[in-house]
């Protein structure tokens, strides 16, 4: 296992050190230029050229990457181009609004996805069931800013329960939770049944129903183990992708995370920021999915 | 069931204690107004965008500022020019106080001004000062020498850029002056979140008074149908209503009595690549092919005015015509120009939200007429680009006024000498325009001007270079609570001052 364990952390090095490479690579090849972003287009060549030179702009790219690089491993993303605030600032002001709406949204998704595919495993093929699996297609199928809306007018606009946006104590995280959850939860639930009721055929589930285990009992302590590495790292995904901030549930609650951040630096050419976001979220991204595999080889040992 | 019933209202009883959590974001104290961007910069050497010049407006002055579209005096308390209109003699309100305390004084101005000039400052807004030779302080006077007439100098005296900063505190803050602003204005700042709020409270040393409210709070909510939800929540006060949101409010008992419309300084328009279409009968026919009476009725709920010509109707001295809605003509000079029908035309349009609807209908329009049209929509900075180069042959664009000149409205947007990124996206170039331009910009305000823009004005339409379209209208709705607002004409033409909180809580509930 700890063999294990350190040759993932090794990958996750290199894979780290590729993801900076191609997204420094990558900004650069997007159209336009960042001096325009800065000074506008009325500015005179030698201005241009001069800041082009203070910004490091002119030399070759692989310099350019290696000046990136030592930046970095000093946690300094630089300047927003547009509010000139240090980006590591901004991100530190922003990832715990997100990560608080993603831990939201995961617990909903959890509750809802695990319960109702439970539920449903136990009484397959009946009305409740069918009900249910119906809803998450729904579910699975709604796109979030429908959802977003429904959810929105039912609960903020029509019965005034909540606030219908803004970013505030326990209420404002609910409405764009519940958006962000109840998709992955439809997907969970769907997933939860199939895996269930699957474990539910084999041999063992019958030999435990017949030393007289109640099939909620043989459920929770024979078939729920047996079905965790699969789940496991569809829940790591999501949390994931939750943690990489969500544009349009963000953008739809006013909800100032990781999204909206994202989603203003790109529409403002603010090319540092767009460049620490996509490094952000691919780290992100890159250590959920090792914990995933680590969690999965440890439930199961034949993954190891 | 008895169950049943229980965790129902335990959910019910739990909604209803979370709900009422305090949102600082909407506290009743203050007037809260929702933007649907983070501001740029509170700077105003560095802010370009709307909000910010929102925003600055009320916490920063300038000479001049702008009541309506006309000019009125701001820190100056008069001024005057000389006859042949290059000296400018500001006199310089007395007993103005910084919000740091300090008393302003001509200096100051000399110093702003100054520094928007310094190449350090990365101004986006240098041009501003382009007819500017030299300027200076004398006692409480501030003296500008222009290099020739302009008549809309004091126009752009009025714009954000040209607000009075205290230079010891830009000094002393550097960069984070931008996020700690501190100016003359009805209002001071207090905090900013991006993404979230701006908070300003209102400045109780302001020389023509303190504001009535304590203050005012920016919302940052891009989405619109978020920003109408809030609003009839009783979560803002002030907010612009989507089109298509128009005929909802307009049905609403309470909201119905709380609409403002104001007619924007923007125009609407398609830039013909005059480089691709140089025959003008084929521009006309692209005008005359297009009911944009319809366009306005159906997509925008009639929130605009058909397009007479680039400059909109208040700027101009005098009415004028544009086209007519006329596809049977439109065909005949597509016909008599030898207009190849299977020509593919693209039109670029920008992924921006409200350009959808109107380049389908107007794709739709030229079809009619036997035009083959595909849509392309871009990323915004993509497609300006693309416009900026020439690589297009019809492109639905937009022009906000800048200063309130009908000059602002033809020389960026016709002169040769403009062409791409300058304004002058259609690549029109016409000898006798640039003459009839060169004309107005050495003319000082007065009838001959008056003329000479309507002359100019017509040869464009006659030229075609653009498919005109309308002039946009905005439609505000203002909570019942609060009195004294009134939409400005242009961004920054709204100081605040005149705000009341006439009730304290205004709840609606829908059903």
């Amino acid at each position: 296992m700890i063999n294990f364990f350190f040759r993932r952390i090794a990958g996750l090095i290199f894979v780290i050190i590729g993801v900076t490479f191609i997204v420094h690579l990558f900004i650069h090849l997007v159209p336009g230029d960042p001096v325009d972003t800065i000074v506008g287009q009325s500015v005179s060549e030698e201005d241009r050229i001069e800041l082009r030179k203070e910004l490091g702009l002119d030399k070759p790219l692989i310099i350019q990457y290696f000046f990136f690089m030592k930046r970095l491993s000093k946690f300094d993303l630089g300047k927003s181009m547009i509010t000139q605030k240090p980006i590591s600032d901004i991100i530190i002001e922003r990832f715990p609004r997100t990560i608080y709406l993603a831990l939201t949204a995961f617990s909903i998704s959890l509750l809802l996805g695990i319960g109702a595919g439970a539920l449903t495993a136990l009484f397959p093929r009946t009305a409740f069931d069918k009900t249910i699996m119906v809803i998450a297609v729904l579910g699975v199928s709604a796109p979030v800013f429908v959802t977003a809306l429904i959810f929105r007018y039912l609960l903020a606009e029509k019965f005034s329960f909540l606030p219908p946006a803004g970013y505030g104590p326990i209420a404002f995280v609910i409405l764009p939770a519940m958006t962000l959850g109840t998709r992955s939860a439809a997907f969970l639930a769907r997933l939860t049944r199939t895996t269930l009721l699957e474990i539910l055929s084999e041999d063992y589930m019958r030999t435990a129903l017949a030393k007289g285990l109640t099939p909620a009992r043989a459920l929770f302590k024979h078939a729920f183990p047996n079905a965790m590495p699969p789940l496991i790292s569809i829940l790591i995904l999501d949390l994931a992708n939750y943690l990489n901030g969500s544009v349009i549930t963000e953008t739809i609650f006013a909800w100032p995370g990781l999204g909206r951040f994202a989603l203003t630096a790109i529409s403002q050419r603010d090319v540092p920021s767009i460049q620490a976001i996509v490094l952000v979220m691919a780290v992100t991204y890159v250590l959920a999915m090792t914990l995933a595999d680590l969690a999965r080889a440890w439930l199961d040992p034949r993954l190891r | 069931m008895m169950n049943m019933k229980f965790i129902l209202s335990s959910i019910f009883v739990t909604l209803l204690i979370i709900g009422c959590g305090q949102d600082r974001d909407a506290d009743p104290k203050y007037v809260r107004i929702a933007i649907s961007s983070n501001p740029q910069s509170l700077d105003p050497a560095l802010a370009t965008d709307v909000n910010s010049g929102d925003i600055l407006a009320k916490l920063f002055n300038g000479l001049v500022r702008f009541d309506g579209i006309s000019v009125v005096p701001d820190l100056a308390e008069t001024w005057t020019v000389s006859p042949d209109g290059v000296n400018y003699n500001f006199l310089i309100r007395k007993n103005v106080k910084f919000q740091n305390g300090r008393e302003l004084t001509a200096s100051d101005i000399a110093a702003s001004f100054s520094r928007i000039l310094d190449p350090k400052t990365r101004s986006k807004r240098t041009w501003v000062f382009d007819a500017v030779d030299t300027f200076f302080a004398e006692g409480n006077r501030f003296k500008m020498i222009l290099k020739h007439p302009s008549a809309p100098f004091l126009s752009l005296l009025a714009m954000p850029t040209c607000y009075i900063v205290p230079i010891e505190e830009v000094n002393r803050l550097g960069d984070e002056f931008a996020r700690r602003p501190c100016g003359t204005g009805p209002y001071r700042f207090v905090r900013w979140e991006d993404d979230r709020s701006v908070l300003l409270e209102k400045n109780k040393n302001y020389f023509e008074g303190a504001p009535e409210v304590e203050g005012i709070i920016y919302r940052i909510v891009p989405e619109p149908l978020t920003q109408t939800a809030l609003l009839k929540r009783g979560s803002l006060d002030i907010c612009e209503i989507p089109e298509m949101q128009i005929p909802v409010f307009r049905k609403d008992s309470v909201w119905k009595e709380r609409i403002q419309t104001v007619d924007q300084l923007v125009t609407v328009y398609v830039a013909i690549n005059t480089e691709r279409f140089t025959d003008e009968r084929i521009r006309r026919a692209f005008n005359m092919a297009i009911d944009v009476d319809k366009i306005i009725s159906s997509i925008r709920n009639g929130l605009g005015t058909r397009s007479t010509g680039s400059v909109p109707p208040a700027l101009m001295p005098e009415k004028i015509t544009g086209f007519e809605y006329n596809p049977i003509e439109a065909k005949r000079l597509l016909k008599s120009a030898d207009f190849d029908f299977n020509k593919k035309i693209v039109l670029l349009r920008s992924s921006v939200r409200g350009t959808l609807e109107p380049a389908e209908a107007i794709a739709g329009f030229l079809r009619d007429i036997g035009l083959k049209i595909q849509i392309e929509p871009m990323e915004f900075s993509a497609m300006r680009g693309r416009a900026n180069k020439g690589d297009f042959d019809l492109c639905l664009l937009n022009w906000y006024a800048d200063y309130a000149d009908a000059e602002n409205f033809i020389a960026p947007l016709f002169s040769s000498k403009n062409i791409g990124s300058a304004g002058n996206r259609s690549r029109f170039s016409d000898s006798e325009t640039d003459s009839m331009i060169e004309k107005i910009l050495s003319l000082c305000q007065g009838n001959e001007r008056g003329s000479a823009i309507i002359a100019v004005s017509k040869r464009i339409i006659k030229k075609a270079p653009w498919i005109f379209l309308w002039y946009p209208r905005t439609a505000v709705a203002v909570s019942p609570r609060i009195s004294g607002y009134t939409i400005p004409a242009i961004f920054n033409g709204d100081k605040g001052t005149k705000y009341k909180i006439v009730k304290r809580e205004v709840r609606q509930r829908n059903d």
